[in-house]
């Protein structure tokens, strides 16, 4: 399955999911709170689980980057304080970039 | 609003050419899919060679959020003709949805909502298309002393960061990264999807304790 038909395939089936309820509208669809607040959980879920596979493995095998976990302390920092995500990007690459200069991992 | 999309865009064009696939294959994914952390998980996961199915099944859970949009938008797009409630759903995104909920609760005339929709979606993508080409364009020109692998867990991590407001969500982020960190074993990037899956049903059952 080549890259572009596999975006094309989440982009059709996310179109799906986007236009559910609204083109479904006058069903008088409700959805379960349990469910929805389950739902919820989801983000948190997937994010962290993308997070922790780019951040301690590299193609499946164990990486520990120094660098990486200073720049994400202050991204965190930065948007927990700021709320700025712009500015946690740019000030963590930073971060990222002047350790490794310094020859850190 | 829109203007916080551009560093996003421009992460993922930039995440497309350190992953070293084809750069306007990539980007083509912010026209089809036009949901940053979903292109952004799958990016991630093509990077790690997962197979095609997980690729995109984790795209379409990350934006399963999208169908709990629907449902709150769904009673203000009810008097719209039909070609704007089929063409509209494409360009929902967690900004548009956001500020058109706040809109539709004091604005009840629907040719003022949708134009309003249509106004913030479109921003909303133009922005979002323009830093993925950015982000593609400059991606090359970038010297290899900037370690641009490292713009695709930092923008999740800037992402995860506000959705960790109540414990159930931190629990849920806490047990899917352990889970995914201590089953690398397991192939075609399965590691992912069984983390995040645990994540959410631990989550789920502190849920249940704080509230029963």
């Amino acid at each position: 399955m080549s890259l572009a038909w596999q975006f094309f395939i989440a982009g059709i089936g996310t179109y799906l999911i986007r236009a559910s309820a609204i083109v479904l509208v006058g069903h008088g669809v409700t959805m379960p709170t349990r469910l929805e607040r389950t739902l919820r959980l989801i983000a948190p879920a997937v994010l962290a689980a993308i997070i922790a596979n780019g951040l301690v493995l590299d193609q499946g095998r164990l990486n520990l980057r120094v660098s990486w976990y200073a720049g994400t302390i202050v991204a965190v920092f930065i948007v927990r304080r700021f709320r700025s995500a712009a500015w946690a990007i740019a000030t963590a690459m930073l971060v990222v970039w002047a350790l490794q200069q310094a020859g850190l991992r | 609003m829109a203007v916080a999309t551009f560093p996003f865009g421009l992460a993922y064009g930039v995440g497309v050419t350190a992953a070293g696939i084809d750069r306007w294959v990539g980007a083509s994914a912010s026209w089809t899919v036009l949901a940053g952390a979903a292109q952004l998980s799958m990016l991630s996961l093509i990077e790690s060679h997962a197979s095609w199915v997980v690729i995109v099944l984790t795209g379409l859970v990350v934006n399963i959020r999208f169908a709990l949009y629907s449902m709150a938008l769904a009673p203000g797009f009810k008097e719209f003709p039909a070609r704007w409630r089929y063409v509209l759903p494409y360009l929902m995104t967690d900004q548009t949805a956001a500020l058109s909920l706040q809109y539709f609760n004091d604005h009840p005339d629907p040719v003022a909502r949708r134009w309003y929709y249509l106004g913030a979606g479109a921003l909303t993508a133009l922005v979002w298309w323009a830093g993925t080409l950015v982000g593609i364009t400059l991606g090359a020109a970038i010297p290899p002393s900037i370690d641009i692998a490292f713009t695709v867990p930092l923008v999740f991590v800037v992402l995860l960061v506000p959705t960790l407001i109540d414990r159930p969500g931190i629990v849920a982020a806490l047990a899917a990264a352990v889970v995914t960190v201590t089953t690398t074993s397991l192939p075609h990037g399965l590691s992912t999807v069984l983390g995040a899956g645990v994540g959410v049903a631990l989550g789920a059952v502190v849920d249940r304790r704080v509230r029963p």
